[in-house]
């Protein structure tokens, strides 16, 4: 899809606007901390990899072994009871709640549902 | 008089610089042809009295099936029906087609916006069943 100038600069602009704001810039900093400490970035890999697979092997209609399903909590419990990880969650929630505020502004000005345009598939 | 801190000026100043920038790309979103086209095929279909009458019907047998009203099998069979007709319906298949060209032009947006601001912004901007 071609954009045109225009719109080029004004979704730029949208998008240098969003960059300043502390929503935006406390998310962008708890996650270079995190992604900074080996730890920190070693565990949050290791949950997300466990449970894409444990999701995608439950999406496909097998039965989890309890011992998996254990493994799953363990590690979850301890991602989140991890400071940076716990300050990056923290950080996200914001930012998605603050991103919700303008995507819901930009659908009323624009007159479409911004957000299920932007992401259907 | 309320005293501000340096920090929520300049939260604010942000905050208002977003909601200019918001205004900005409102105006020329809705000045594309993608989006035009999109919001003309909407009323389209809301004029289209063949295609609203479809509509009120896959409600009543979507209602009846729901509650468990009658032969749930007679109203799976209408349903089917009613839903090919409303897919075959020239008003219904102009939205899909301008659904389509509107979610190509918003993604491409989309990406540029997110690239910009460092997050991913539609992503990140799906509102929760819950108000979260």
């Amino acid at each position: 899809m071609i954009l045109s100038e225009e719109l080029k600069q004004a979704a730029q602009a949208l998008g240098q606007s969003l960059s300043t704001t502390d929503a935006v810039q406390t998310y962008l900093d708890a996650q270079s901390r995190l992604q900074a400490d080996p730890q920190a970035a070693s565990l949050e890999e290791r949950f997300q990899k466990l449970y894409q697979d444990l999701l995608a092997r439950q999406q496909a209609g097998e039965q989890l072994a309890q011992a998996e399903v254990d493994e799953f909590y363990t590690l979850r419990s301890q991602a989140q009871s991890h400071p940076l990880i716990a300050e990056r969650d923290f950080a996200l929630s914001q930012v998605k709640s603050y991103l919700a505020e303008v995507a819901l502004d930009l659908s009323q000005q624009s007159g479409v549902d911004y957000t299920t345009l932007a992401r259907a598939t | 008089m309320e005293v501000t801190t340096m920090a929520e000026t300049t939260m604010t100043l942000h905050e208002a610089e977003v909601s200019q920038a918001v205004r900005s790309l409102s105006m020329v979103l809705r000045a594309t042809p993608e989006l035009r086209a999109f919001l003309k095929a909407a009323q389209a279909i809301e004029a289209d009295t063949t295609v609203q009458g479809l509509l009120r019907q896959i409600r009543t047998h979507q209602f009846a099936l729901q509650w468990s009203q009658d032969n749930p099998a007679d109203h799976s069979t209408a349903l089917k029906k009613l839903r090919a007709d409303l897919e075959a319906q020239p008003s219904v298949q102009a939205y899909y087609q301008a659904e389509q060209a509107a979610h190509e032009l918003l993604q491409a947006v989309d990406a540029l916006i997110s690239t910009t601001a460092g997050v991913d912004f539609a992503a990140n901007a799906k509102r929760s069943c819950c108000g979260g």
